[in-house]
């Protein structure tokens, strides 16, 4: 069900602003509503903000370099907040040693791709065997340095004032001229027509060659102190603990901080806006009046107008299927909760969408050793407990339809697999109710018949929520009408539609004939009263008609759970061919390839489930949540709730415990 | 010749090669766009494999039915001689709907997916609502898989 909220007034003084909200956020039961407008700077908050900007790219940085945490260890880590607060400085240490680290290594690479670069620029010019300085103007010499195409080297010996000296051949020769220094202009000018591109030495003592060898030592250089960088960055992935602590416990600051800016200030005291769940008003006043006795605290019921978050709460059993409809979205505010009237009928359908004892099993221990052993928070708690369930409903259906690991009673996979369908066989429970592949009829049947049951009860849960609300027409006129309509048909045609199965089931027809009348009497209400607020009865009548067009929705609804049958046999069959890739491998008739092959077959066999098990459990439990999403939401559920965020600790690495004193 | 065969046999290739193709295709583009996500925010790799997973079923689907059609037949057993003409095309035309139906669910399923991980990037939280719309894709490749299924050991 859907908790009412209140809407809190706190005034209090400002003096005890900071421990109000330290002892409010401890218990989290306060959304603290925005009451001034624009960011007053706060120092404090943006000191923090960077701080916790800062851990978060050290922590990034480091993360590759940390020990992996074990698959099975718990999410989060169990320690008092101040426990957690001891470690921001250290934090903040690590976090400047890291940061210089990351800088150095920057640096260095920057350096390293220039002195590459110069490198390259200077290959050319090894044949060149006096300093580069030595290439000097003088008052009576002017040099060129540069690169000349290898079709215009002609062109340039043929100038008579110029000196070339050619230091290399190939496509660009690099090239020193000598010219006089009146002639400057003069070469300045023919260089222009040619394909000539000037070159500066770089300012390095030496030769060219010796220049590179220069350069090659520093990159040697370069290589080695960012090795030594990355080994330290290294060392640090081992305190990426203390940086996560830290990075927490500035998160719980923080929240608190931004909070304070949600505040409205008087001169002397502060005023709180929030929503407080309607059960947690008397623990919130309990908190506030721990701390101090000047306060004035005042709830009230949300107005016209207002838009409360919406919470649910349900009994330990269902409240993990919350997620499942968080998944899709929360309800409106003041309209239903659906997670109670969905829970039976998802457990149900997930379990026959997989239908195999085998996988059932697999899938209850599984989800049973993470909820164990990794004590998972939040959306994975709700899912691992909604596969527990499910995987027990697998256990039953593969009972019911007869699939254990893909062996059905039926034997075809071959060897030791068709050892234990004998064993089946005997057994006699195996199926204890359809098999799949030999009565598919009867078995898409059976999905058709639940799928009404679902669609059905949708409509019901809709009208009980509106009777409830007294309004009885909308009950009456827009879900009973449809459960005639829908449950009528079905009864009324049911000897015809299983008749062209194959199998008729006949029912008498003082059954049927009342069935259909149900129909047609539902039909009139939707007809007539479908558009009951239309005053022209011409667009009532149309209203009416466009809501009957809604029985091809039904249908396709109904049709839509067939897919109950198709994911239940792709899990049944896929299983199956698998278990006969294996057993192939024990075809052979030489002894040490038999026990090759056995051994391959067992580890193929673990490998081949385990994936089919994966993927078909991923499938069932989307398929699943959509047929309650559309097939079965559609009918009564309005979507689109706010989510309560209240003050609380926000964490990502540790679960804070209570103070030991 | 054994025409009876070879038109079954061409309904199990056609079923496993054009739904498998699809798969590969929905699988690789999604793989793609994870691969960008991941790099820039490496906790989101379990949402988006979950996520390039789905269009992946559409193979599993088409490998299921050409092994019926295989079992079915006889293919797999190496008795083929009661396998008629007629029979043989059946199993051809038995094994369409999963072709082409996986073929195409399996590409567009693959673009909702990716998508749907665009959104991850975005949104983390709303990974569940990313899957079902993906989901809303396969559904037709569900209905292609009934609808062969129920052809093939409809042939006796």
């Amino acid at each position: 069900m859907i908790v009412a909220m209140k809407r809190l007034s706190l005034v209090a003084l400002k003096s005890d602003q900071d421990a109000l909200l330290d002892a409010l956020q401890k218990a989290g039961t306060v959304e603290i509503i925005r009451l001034s407008d624009g960011d007053a700077p706060d120092g404090e908050a943006d000191e923090i903000n960077a701080r916790i900007q800062r851990l978060s790219e050290s922590i990034g940085a480091v993360k590759p370099y940390a020990k992996k945490a074990g698959f099975l260890s718990p999410q989060k880590r169990e320690m008092t907040l101040s426990g957690m607060r001891e470690y921001v400085p250290e934090a903040e240490k690590t976090t400047g040693e890291i940061e210089e680290l990351l800088h150095t290594q920057t640096r260095l690479l920057a350096e390293r791709e220039k002195a590459a670069a110069t490198r390259v620029s200077l290959e050319p010019w090894t044949g060149l065997c006096v300093p580069m300085d030595a290439v000097k103007n003088t008052s009576r010499v002017h040099y060129f340095v540069g690169l000349c195409a290898s079709k215009d080297v002609p062109r340039l010996q043929e100038q008579d004032y110029i000196e070339a000296e050619l230091l290399s051949e190939g496509a660009t020769v690099p090239a020193i001229l000598a010219c006089r220094a009146d002639d400057m202009r003069a070469v300045q000018a023919f260089l222009k027509t040619i394909d000539w591109q000037d070159y500066v030495f770089p300012k390095m003592d030496g030769t060219p060659r010796e220049a590179i060898e220069a350069l090659d030592r520093r990159i040697a250089e370069i290589d080695r102190e960012y090795a030594d960088a990355q080994k330290q960055l290294e060392t640090h992935g081992g305190e990426i603990e203390t940086l996560q602590n830290a990075l927490d416990a500035e998160t719980i600051d923080a929240d608190r901080l931004r909070a304070r800016g949600d505040l409205s200030y008087t001169a002397y005291a502060f005023v709180l806006e929030g929503w407080v769940r309607s059960d947690e008003v008397e623990k919130t006043e309990e908190t506030v009046r721990s701390v101090t006795d000047a306060y004035s605290f005042e709830t009230r019921d949300p107005i016209e107008g207002e838009e409360p978050p919406s919470v649910v709460k349900n009994n330990k059993f269902v409240t993990p299927f919350e997620e499942v409809q968080t998944l899709y979205s929360r309800p409106t505010y003041g309209t239903i909760d659906g997670t109670p009237y969905m829970t039976p009928f998802y457990i149900l359908l997930f379990g026959l969408m997989l239908s195999d004892t085998g996988y059932g099993i697999l899938l209850m221990l599984g989800s049973w050793l993470y909820i164990k052993k990794k004590k998972p928070t939040g959306m994975s708690a709700g899912i691992s407990r909604v596969l527990f369930w499910g995987g027990l409903s697998t256990i039953v259906w593969g009972v019911l339809t007869g699939s254990f690991f893909g062996i059905t009673r039926s034997p075809a996979s071959g060897g030791v697999f068709d050892v234990i369908a004998g064993f089946f066989d005997r057994l006699g429970i195996f199926p204890a109710w359809i098999d799949p592949m030999q009565n598919s009829m009867a078995m898409l049947g059976l999905c058709f018949g639940l799928g009404v049951l679902h669609i059905v009860a949708g409509y019901l849960v809709g009208a009980i929520d509106r009777f409830s609300k007294g309004d009885w027409k909308s009950a009456i006129f827009d879900q009973i009408s449809w459960v005639l309509i829908t449950l009528g048909l079905v009864i009324g045609f049911l000897p015809a539609i299983t008749g062209m199965a194959g199998t008729p089931i006949n029912l008498p027809q003082t059954v049927t004939m009342p069935a259909l009348i149900a129909a047609a009497v539902g039909a009139a209400m939707v007809l007539l009263f479908k558009g009951r607020e239309k005053k022209n009865p011409f667009k009532r009548l149309t209203s009416g008609l466009g809501g009957l067009y809604g029985i091809t929705g039904v249908l396709s609804d109904i049709l839509s759970y067939a897919r109950l049958f198709a994911l239940g046999i792709a899990t049944g069959v896929i299983g199956q061919v698998f278990n006969m890739l294996a057993n192939m491998l024990t075809g052979s008739s030489n002894i040490v390839m038999r026990i090759v092959g056995a051994v391959m077959c067992i580890v193929l066999v673990i490998a081949l489930h385990t994936f089919n098990v994966a993927i078909n459990a991923l499938g069932a439990f989307v398929h699943c949540a959509r047929l309650q999403y559309v097939e079965f939401y559609g009918k009564f559920y309005e979507s689109g709730g706010k989510e309560f965020r209240p003050l609380s600790y926000n964490t990502k690495h540790v679960q804070v415990t209570k103070e030991q004193i | 010749m054994n025409w009876g065969a070879i038109w079954a046999t061409a309904g199990a290739v056609i079923a496993a090669l054009l739904a498998g193709i699809g798969s590969a295709i929905g699988v690789g583009i999604t793989g793609q766009a994870s691969a960008g996500v991941v790099s820039e925010n490496p906790d989101l790799s379990g949402k988006c494999l979950l996520l390039q997973l789905l269009p992946g079923t559409q193979g599993i689907y088409g490998l299921l039915i050409a092994v019926v059609i295989a079992l079915q037949s006889g293919l797999m057993s190496g008795d083929v001689s009661a396998l008629t003409t007629t029979l043989g095309v059946r199993y051809l035309l038995a094994g369409l709907p999963i072709a082409f139906g996986g073929l195409l669910s399996a590409i567009y399923q693959g673009k909702v997916a990716v998508a749907g991980i665009n959104m991850v990037a975005k949104k983390p939280t709303e990974s569940g609502k990313g899957m079902v719309m993906a989901i809303m894709v396969e559904t037709y490749a569900v209905l292609s898989l009934l609808i062969s299924f129920l052809l093939v050991i409809g042939i006796k």
